[in-house]
């Protein structure tokens, strides 16, 4: 029933910020941001993602994005 | 600076009611009152998949981030 | 569920004991006037200083039961299955002065009259005191990630 994808990564390309650099301006550690990036996490903090937006200028948009035709993890 | 849930934009734009979205959506009415009323501290991306899927929308429509240059 | 039903009892127990506690406390406080005298049939000591014995000893006593209130108040939030509360945390924090008070009184206590007992109980409150202040931190911890779960939809 479609899908929540993360578009960290693209976005990160986009303003050619690295991984490190982004850890250190939204002050969430490397490993959760890896794990964002990978779609590995379930829930987003609002603190988060007004962090990630101001680092990256862009917007909740930008990065989330819902795919109607996915399969979801809970159906795989 | 925030993030702002503009759930009632895209709620009136598909002529849908807070009831009728909670019952489709699956979450009681409060905790979606809580959503729409900007109260919450953080979205379940199933929660956000389950309104983009009832409102046939995209989360962009929903969430905002607005850049007022004032810290909280 | 043997775990869930053990905490039960345990709580049972543990309110049954502040219940009384609180109760006989009060007994205590209000009968020191007369107990003192008797207890010097013992302690002999007791009666150098009569007025000043009984009224430090009723300070103590207050204290006291303000810990047993604010145990109660707590143990109330377990039994209704919601004990991550701010409430909570102000409870603790309210119990570590009552006992840093306590500690506190017994110092001045000792001025009239020392004992190893004394400087036991001295330690066990400054002790007590921490020890609510150490848990009043980690509640505040706790309400915070509670809050936060809860408020993720």
């Amino acid at each position: 029933m479609g899908k929540i994808i993360l578009r960290l990564d693209r976005v990160m390309a986009d303003r050619k910020m690295s991984l490190n650099e982004l850890s250190e301006r939204v002050g969430v550690s490397n490993v959760n941001l890896s794990k964002m990036k990978t779609g590995k996490i379930s829930a987003i903090r609002f603190s988060t993602l007004e962090a990630i937006c101001d680092a990256l200028t862009c917007q909740p948009g930008d990065i989330l994005e819902y795919d109607p035709n996915a399969v979801s993890d809970s159906e795989e | 600076m925030s993030i702002i849930v503009n759930l009632d934009v895209m709620m009136a734009k598909r002529k849908k009611g807070l009831s009728e979205l909670a019952a489709e959506v699956d979450l009681t009415l409060a905790n979606l009152s809580i959503l729409k009323n900007n109260k919450a501290k953080a979205v379940r991306f199933s929660t956000l998949n389950a309104i983009c899927k009832a409102l046939d929308c995209q989360p962009g429509d929903i969430l905002e981030f607005v850049d007022d240059g004032e810290d909280e | 569920m043997s775990q869930e039903k053990k905490m039960e009892l345990w709580v049972k127990i543990t309110k049954w004991v502040l219940d009384a506690m609180c109760v006989i406390g009060v007994g205590v406080i209000i009968s020191l006037p007369w107990s003192i005298k008797w207890m010097s049939q013992a302690m002999p000591y007791l009666m150098d200083d009569y007025e000043a014995t009984v009224i430090i000893y009723f300070v103590l006593g207050i204290s006291a039961e303000k810990i047993l209130w604010e145990l109660r108040k707590i143990l109330g939030t377990v039994i209704k299955k919601d004990c991550f509360v701010k409430e909570n945390v102000v409870s603790l924090q309210k119990m570590s002065k009552w006992a840093f008070f306590i500690a506190l009184m017994c110092v001045v206590r000792s001025y009239v009259h020392s004992s190893l007992l004394m400087v036991t109980v001295i330690l066990v409150f400054v002790i007590a005191g921490m020890s609510g202040q150490v848990l009043s931190f980690v509640f505040a911890q706790a309400v915070s990630y509670k809050e936060e779960n809860d408020f993720t939809i």
